[in-house]
């Protein structure tokens, strides 16, 4: 599911000497070839976030710049403070590539799915934080990642999420538009970008046209940029799996609200608790109300009572 | 190679200058410092390669127990890594001296305080910078942190002939004696058992027997571990081994004068 993002750290890896890999006891057999071809870059360590937080900032003060693989929930709340103080105090050139964000791991149960991951690396200063919707969307990132100063979140797309954005520029801090469209819009990331742009072409027979912005950057963010689409757009219906604290709601009702925009906004985010049922992403993402169907119902409302002067 | 005088007389130097820093500030981790200033002095004048001129092959000296730091600031300055006279503005806003280290600090690797973050540290700069040493100095509390044995295990794992671990074992915590709060015995034979080469120094009596184990182990395979057993506040009577001093909130002068008249008259 992640093989592609590690494939292109390997790629890169072969071309650049400061690039390592680190790895916490997974990957079984599909890290066989960096590892024998690129053993002084690559390395598989224990059960051990913590460790290897620290391990990693250590070799970025001698001059590397590292790619740490593990699970998203142990390799952020795990290690919480070790990612405070030796990555973002230090602005060390760490990148946490980060598997199965949001409910990815939704039948593992809530020792495993990590809801909360973007609202704690948002929370620090200095961590830029990534959420690629497919798999070109974060090869992409991934490139230009190997430039930046100071630590990264990354929350891994899934391989086999269909592709949305090979046809768009992806540029690391800037948003992503998608779909263009006129007074409404939605702004999505990750996994839900792809259920943003069936919403949106859903509400077409209702004769909405409705914009579609993806942001997979969230820091940095060039927020004249965000401004500038959002221009002449009335309503704004956010997407994002993930709590509504701290993530991309925030971030845009935060924008709305501090430049003043005339816009009205409404949220879709994952309930702030800890979820009672086991299955897959879609079928999670279903019961919480989060699909395509029933938000295409809810934004339709939303869009609507706009137009009936329901402000 | 110095002799031995050199470090006694470094050793009280720079406890002097502690006591001269904590009562400019009127607040440090005195007791902290203390308990392994020998260690330090020969780590900084004699056994590492450090200098402020060196670069990429200087080797790293981690003070893991961050809240000891005032042993290292009067090192530095000692050792012209920044000008003597910022010790006096240790922990005022004027200053660039704090309570716990900070990497904007000339000659300070990398910022510490929160416990059990050096030994991880430490080895990401061994493994990837294998012509210099790498020295991280826990403190016995510090060892109940499970990052300390995460560290250990992978520095086992790697076989880092340049990694060292050395504990400054001063038997009291933050709240108690190491004995009550988290007991570590038998710590060597802990650090022999997670695959270090380690040797016992009784800071307290013998100070510079650490040079030889410090030889000894230096032709060792695989990472080492010196456990230097000390006592809180060691060099001035007054501090050493009570607890109350630990968190300093201020100092009269005339506490001040006796430090420093301790220092002076201890062996």
């Amino acid at each position: 599911m992640r093989s592609s993002g590690l494939n292109e750290i390997f790629q890169m890896a072969k071309n650049d000497k400061r690039i390592v890999f680190v790895g916490s006891d997974l990957g079984f057999k599909v890290l066989d070839e960096f590892k024998n071809t690129l053993p002084e870059q690559f390395f598989m360590e224990g059960i051990s976030e913590q460790y290897i937080i620290g391990m990693a900032a250590g070799m970025a003060l001698n001059g590397k710049i590292v790619y740490v693989n593990t699970i998203a929930s142990f390799l952020t709340r795990r290690c919480l403070d070790q990612i405070s103080i030796n990555l973002c105090l230090e602005k060390t050139n760490v990148r946490l590539f980060a598997n199965g964000g949001g409910l990815i791991y939704g039948p593992m149960g809530p020792t495993h799915t990590i809801i909360e991951d973007i609202a704690l690396m948002m929370a620090l200063p200095n961590m830029a934080v990534i959420v690629p919707a497919d798999k070109n969307q974060m090869l992409q990132l991934l490139k230009q990642s190997v430039d930046y100063q100071g630590p990264m979140y990354i929350r891994v797309a899934r391989d086999n999420y269909p592709d949305l954005t090979s046809k768009h520029d992806i540029v690391f801090g800037e948003p992503c538009l998608l779909k263009n469209g006129e007074t409404f819009a939605i702004i999505s990331n990750g996994y839900m970008s792809h259920t943003a742009m069936k919403i949106a072409e859903n509400l077409k027979a209702d004769g909405l046209n409705v914009k579609v912005i993806d942001l997979h950057s969230l820091r940095p963010l060039n927020t004249q940029s965000l401004q500038k689409h959002l221009k002449g757009i009335d309503r704004v219906v956010t997407m994002e799996e993930h709590i509504k604290t701290g993530g991309l709601y925030s971030l845009v009702s935060d924008l709305i609200l501090s430049c003043d925009l005339p816009i009205k906004i409404k949220n879709f985010s994952i309930p702030h608790q800890y979820s009672e049922t086991y299955g897959e992403q879609d079928d999670l993402l279903k019961i919480m109300s989060l699909d395509p169907e029933s938000m295409t119902n809810e934004s339709r409302d939303f869009f609507l009572r706009a137009g009936k002067g329901l402000r | 190679m110095k002799d031995i005088s050199f470090f006694k007389e470094k050793s009280k130097q720079i406890r002097k200058d502690i006591v001269h820093t904590a009562f400019a500030a009127q607040k440090g981790h005195i007791p902290s410092a203390f308990s392994m200033i020998e260690i330090l002095v020969m780590l900084y004048y004699q056994l590492a390669k450090i200098t402020p001129e060196m670069a990429q092959d200087r080797d790293r000296i981690i003070l893991s127990k961050g809240h000891g730091c005032l042993g290292q600031y009067a090192i530095l300055a000692d050792l012209n890594f920044f000008p003597k006279e910022e010790l006096l503005r240790f922990c005022s806003k004027e200053g660039i001296l704090g309570g716990h280290p900070s990497r904007k600090v000339p000659g300070i690797e990398v910022s510490t305080g929160s416990l059990g973050h050096g030994p991880s540290l430490g080895i990401g700069m061994a493994l990837t910078n294998k012509n210099s040493n790498v020295f991280v100095i826990v403190g016995d509390g510090e060892c109940n942190e499970g990052s300390v044995w995460e560290a250990a295990l992978a520095a086992n794992k790697h076989q880092l002939d340049n990694f060292w671990i050395i504990v400054d074992y001063n038997k009291y915590q933050s709240y108690d004696h190491t004995q009550v709060i988290c007991p570590l015995d038998d710590l060597k034979e802990k650090w022999q058992s997670f695959g270090f080469q380690c040797e016992e120094v009784d800071t307290i009596n013998s100070p510079y027997s650490f040079m030889e184990s410090f030889a000894r182990l230096q032709k060792t395979k695989g990472p080492k571990c010196i456990v230097s057993h000390s006592i809180k506040g060691l060099g001035a009577k007054a501090l050493e081994g009570n607890l109350s001093h630990h968190h300093l909130r201020s100092m009269s002068e005339d506490f001040r004068n006796q430090l420093l008249m301790e220092i002076d008259s201890h062996a």
